[in-house]
């Protein structure tokens, strides 16, 4: 479908805002820094001669901006491929964990602090263990679902797994050591970004955009696909095709947010039905501008999660305590206009 | 041209139709009539290529309906389902355009103007232009289902397949659908329809194909192979056929139950 300029408009308004909130969000924090130190920090990228605190660019380089821009990739992964799913799966009540990726890759990470492993490997072995998740379930829907709704044998085989590995991980918290184990496991699992580093945001951006570039530009045909596998087929979309692709491409984008981020639940089921509200269903605006507000909606709650007590508060606590009420304002708002 | 050469078609294991043998021509109107459970849907859908038949071939002008890739198969046939629509609020422009994916063939698939242009025109030509930017959702029963035909003559195809078209309508808009499905022959176009209702068949009709028992009961001119005995024997009741005169001098038949 065509792209009006209205809905230009909104995504680059939504793209200025995600910016714009990301250098608002260097401010925040236990370390208190003035704003306008931050910008005399920008400044010194173009003008060598700008002076600046020492101190400033040690938080905000080491510590902040690893941690801004992988809230900004978490949320916006997070919310692309929730809005993929729902597209695809026709429920707007899907969410990226709905194929078991988040319930793998939490087994995943418990087993590597179990195995006392590093912090990269926890991750690797966190991100294998989700697309490990989604290939056994897509696997056992094709076994099972010959005769059923492909969709439902997908939902279903993904229950299946989600409760298998969430029984593995109680598990590994039954053998965990409970005075260090057992707390990182359950603190990894509540999700969270203090431990982010640059280094490990590589992957996830180059996949995050990759992604959003493949699934905006297969908009039209999700959009298609949610009259329904048979309507889908007649106006000539090569379902199966398109559903493995959109499957494989928001397996990769979910494991990498999940295996840094540790489980971040309701963003990528809430933030579809504010882009769907603000730009409308037609994928190739709504999957970019979920990416943005998703983006801007996990930076925001980030900053509460860091400043609104003097423990950081793990993310998958805030989105739920901040999402649950939103999303009862969304539903009252556009009950029966989905 | 459609072809249907000794086909044994179902589900899983279990056979619906067997030895079916049956030539659809563009142009005209073909309606398929039986009892619930005839394998009304499981023909059609094997018309359609959404149900690959156990043994026998499906041609299309005269090439197998499997060897054609998915963009091509949606040029030559295209399919009105029964109204249910996306969960998603899309516009009748929006909705009437995806007919014409199948017709774009750039690496991006986005539509342009001409695209557009088309899909307006179909919309135009089924008399809906009032409610082009209208949410979908928010339509009544019979808009909807001619925003689905209008949808569906966007895909340009040799043959539409309405399933069922009428079945949840009022009166008014049974009319209109059957208005349109003749306005749809009248443009070239198979129109190929599924239908619980004989009088439709009898009075719409160019082809009507009879299923009962697992198999094709009869196929031909509506006059030629209906009459009271053998809509009887096909529904299971006792149903007599009344040529009624209308006030516009022309006589149709009609269906009483005795």
């Amino acid at each position: 479908m065509q792209s009006t300029k209205s809905e230009i408009v909104i995504i680059g308004m939504l793209l200025l805002t995600s910016i714009c909130v990301a250098i608002i969000s260097l401010h925040f924090g236990r370390f208190t820094i003035a704003i306008n130190d931050i910008f005399l920090l920008l400044k010194s990228f173009f003008d060598k001669n700008t002076l600046y605190p020492e101190t400033v660019k040690t938080v905000i380089l080491n510590i902040r901006l690893p941690r801004i821009l992988a809230a900004f990739l978490v949320g916006g992964t997070l919310s692309l491929t929730g809005a993929a799913y729902q597209g695809m799966f026709r429920n707007p009540m899907v969410s990226p964990s709905i194929l078991g990726v988040s319930a793998g890759a939490g087994f995943g990470a418990a087993l590597g602090i179990l195995l006392a492993l590093q912090g990269f490997w926890i991750q690797t072995l966190s991100f294998l263990f989700g697309i490990g998740a989604v290939l056994v379930v897509y696997s056992l829907s094709l076994v099972t679902g010959r005769k059923y709704d492909k969709n439902l044998t997908l939902i279903l085989s993904g229950m299946i797994i989600t409760a298998v590995f969430t029984a593995l991980i109680s598990i590994l918290k039954i053998v965990a050591d409970p005075n260090n184990t057992l707390p990182a496991i359950e603190y990894w699992l509540m999700g969270g970004l203090s431990g982010v580093q640059l280094g490990n945001l590589q992957y996830i951006a180059i996949l995050s955009f990759a992604g959003l570039l493949f699934l905006s530009l297969s908009g039209w045909k999700l959009d298609i696909l949610s009259f329904g596998d048979e309507e889908a087929k007649s106006m000539g979309i090569n379902v199966r095709r398109l559903r493995f692709t959109v499957i494989i491409i928001a397996t990769l984008l979910t494991a990498s947010a999940v295996s840094i981020s540790g489980i971040i639940g309701w963003v990528g089921l809430l933030v579809p039905h504010i882009a769907r509200m603000l730009i409308g269903p037609k994928n190739v605006v709504l999957l970019p501008a979920s990416f943005l507000i998703g983006a801007i909606f996990l930076l925001i709650v980030d900053d509460f999660s860091r400043c609104i007590s003097s423990i950081e508060i793990p993310l998958g606590i805030t989105t739920a305590l901040i999402g649950a009420p939103f999303f009862i304002f969304i539903l009252l708002k556009t009950s029966k206009k989905v | 041209m459609i072809q249907l050469q000794n086909i044994r078609c179902g589900y899983g294991k279990n056979v619906i139709l067997s030895d079916v043998n049956l030539t659809i021509d563009h142009g005209k109107l073909t309606c398929l009539l039986g009892r619930n459970g005839a394998g009304k849907t499981t023909l059609f859908k094997t018309i359609l290529g959404m149900l690959q038949p156990f043994e026998g071939t499906v041609l299309l002008h005269n090439k197998s309906l499997h060897s054609y890739t998915h963009k091509e198969l949606a040029k030559k046939i295209s399919y009105v389902p029964q109204v249910h629509g996306s969960p998603f609020s899309f516009t009748v422009l929006d909705i009437v355009l995806m007919g014409q994916y199948a017709h774009i063939d750039s690496f991006l698939g986005i539509p342009n103007k001409k695209h557009k242009a088309i899909a307006l025109d179909c919309i135009k030509t089924l008399g809906i232009y009032n409610l082009t930017h209208k949410h979908f959702s928010k339509l009544s029963g019979g808009e909807k289902q001619m925003v689905l035909i209008a949808r569906a003559m966007a895909q340009q195809p040799t043959f539409i397949a309405m399933d069922e078209p009428t079945s949840n309508l009022d009166l008014g808009n049974q009319s209109t659908v059957m208005q349109l499905a003749h306005l749809l022959k009248k443009q070239g176009f198979g129109v190929i329809m599924n239908t619980h209702a004989p009088e439709q068949a009898l009075n719409h009709a160019d082809h009507v194909v009879l299923l009962q028992n697992g198999g094709i009961k009869a196929s031909g001119k509506p006059y030629e192979i209906i009459n009271s005995k053998v809509i009887s024997e096909v529904y299971n009741t006792n149903i007599e056929l009344v040529t009624a005169q209308a006030s516009d001098g022309k006589s149709r038949l009609v269906c009483v139950h005795i």
